[in-house]
């Protein structure tokens, strides 16, 4: 009960700047940099044995705290909305993190990742490229000033087709058995899901 | 007087598009602009809800048609951004690529796929399964499941000929009744009639609905190719993070609706359907050249 107060104390007091989605937000926390290969699926849940590079996040929705993940796992603790997470690993569709001195699993989809998103698989460079650009390296933040240029509508509307690089395009042409055997060869096997229906308004 | 006219038009080319009655798409323009003035507005606001039966009837529609529209398009966006050149690099998207679309339900496209040198992030479907992704949005994956995702979300928009339909949609507010009627006599006026500005069809927007749709579809795609169906979601979480000024992702921004509402509409249609499937992260990345 204690727990919970504090906890709703804590956001109320935490001044919850994401009013606009898809606004940026300021990284307080800095997080390092980094990594944590998703797997899927079977890892317990130990006390977060803190990774050195993590993200940042801040729950939805009222989220269930599980112990391990998966749907049926034990409830650990209910934690409130708005309740800011750090996130350790993702690992299919949960995040393993800490909240309020707790650790354990959450659905992915409850969590808004505020900082470090790049952190949750391995290998990117966009934050590097942009960091260096800006010097403002280890923010784990992605800003926007890193110089690189995107596509234009002019560049779209402008365009002449270019046949040489679609028959280059053609040419990367790889067959029904070359794919089969690469998903045997990375254990990729087929499964039978049925298509999700639109959700209802 | 001028709503006649309009409506004559569209009487025409009801009689002469392939002598086939248009149904729906027809009545709906009646109804639709029944009590309004006719304005450019009030047809496209017609056309949008036609339905794409009906559509498929008046404008060129089979599938040797949507790849000659799906060539024409690609070699246009080939000529703004070229590929990178590495052939390993795009076979190997083209391999991963080539898996997804076997589960699918238009599994023999000539499906092709590529990565073109734009730091652009963002990905594009022409018509008939021609998929590039740019290198801005792969250096941006963290592993095998999230290209999956990408590629899946942009095969779903094939199977679906999302652009397809757009495209032609386009053609026949822009040209209405004439538009039909050359199409229904010669098939390469058609196709230019579709092309159009070729590459420009990526800087429109879909539907809402349609980009909800195809992150529906790509989960499951991801999933029954063994991977885990969370790749798409972990990108679109990426992508919530990056500013919205930064150019690269403009485009992007622009012609989707934003991620947090995709992520929100992927959370509801997914819901615990899929997270106790498991899945694979797939093996490396093949990295990009310098």
């Amino acid at each position: 009960m204690k727990r919970y107060q504090i906890l709703l104390m804590m956001t109320l007091i935490t001044p919850f700047s994401q009013t606009v989605l898809g606004a940026p937000v300021p990284n307080r926390e800095a997080p390092p940099l980094m990594i944590a290969q998703a797997t899927a699926g079977t890892k317990t849940a130990t006390t977060a044995k803190p990774a050195s590079k993590t993200a940042s996040g801040i729950l939805l929705k009222e989220s269930e705290l599980k112990g391990k993940p998966f749907i049926d796992a034990k409830t650990i603790v209910k934690l409130p909305r708005q309740t800011r997470v750090t996130i350790f690993e993702r690992s299919g569709g949960w995040f393993r993190i800490q909240a309020a001195k707790k650790s354990g699993w959450v659905r992915m989809l409850n969590v808004k990742v505020t900082a470090g998103a790049q952190n949750l698989g391995s290998g990117t460079d966009l934050s590097k490229a942009a960091s260096l650009a800006t010097g403002r390296a280890g923010t784990g933040n992605i800003v926007s000033t890193s110089g690189l240029r995107g596509l234009s509508e002019e560049e779209l509307r402008d365009a002449k087709p270019d046949y040489a690089q679609f028959d280059k395009l053609n040419s990367y042409d790889v067959d029904k058995n070359t794919a089969s055997n690469f998903a045997r060869n990375n254990g990729l096997t087929r499964r039978s899901v049925p298509y999700l229906p639109a959700p209802a308004k | 007087m001028k709503r006649m006219i309009l409506l004559t038009a569209l009487a025409s080319f009801t009689v002469t598009a392939r002598g086939i009655d248009l149904g729906d798409l027809d009545k709906k323009l009646k109804e639709k602009l029944g009590e309004q003035p006719i304005t450019k507005e009030s047809v496209k606001g017609a056309v949008k809800q036609a339905a794409p039966e009906n559509l498929q009837r008046v404008l060129p529609a089979s599938e040797s048609e949507e790849l000659k529209a799906g060539r024409e398009v690609a070699a246009n966006l080939l000529g703004a951004v070229p590929l990178v050149n590495d052939p390993g690099l795009q076979r190997y998207v083209n391999t991963v690529g080539r898996w997804i679309s076997m589960q699918s339900e238009r599994p023999d496209l000539p499906w092709r796929f590529g990565v073109i040198e734009s730091n652009d992030i963002n990905a594009f479907a022409a018509p008939g399964g021609y998929i590039l992704i740019t290198r801005g949005l792969y250096q941006n994956l963290n592993n095998e499941a999230e290209l999956a995702g990408v590629l899946a979300h942009e095969i779903a928009h094939v199977l679906k000929r999302h652009y397809f339909d757009l495209m032609r949609k386009q053609a026949l507010i822009a040209e209405g009744g004439k538009a039909a009627e050359k199409a229904a006599s010669d098939e390469n006026a058609a196709i230019k009639n579709l092309v159009g500005n070729g590459a420009e069809i990526f800087a429109r927007k879909l539907d809402k609905n349609a980009e909800m749709e195809a992150d529906r579809m790509a989960v499951v795609l991801a999933a029954r190719a063994g991977y885990d169906p969370y790749g798409l979601p972990s990108v679109l979480q990426k992508l919530e993070a990056i500013r919205s000024d930064d150019d690269r992702i403009k485009l992007l921004f622009k012609t989707h609706p934003t991620p947090a509402q995709r992520l929100d509409a992927l959370d509801k249609a997914m819901d615990n359907r899929l997270i106790s499937l498991g899945g694979n992260s797939g093996g490396k990345l093949y990295p990009l050249p310098q």
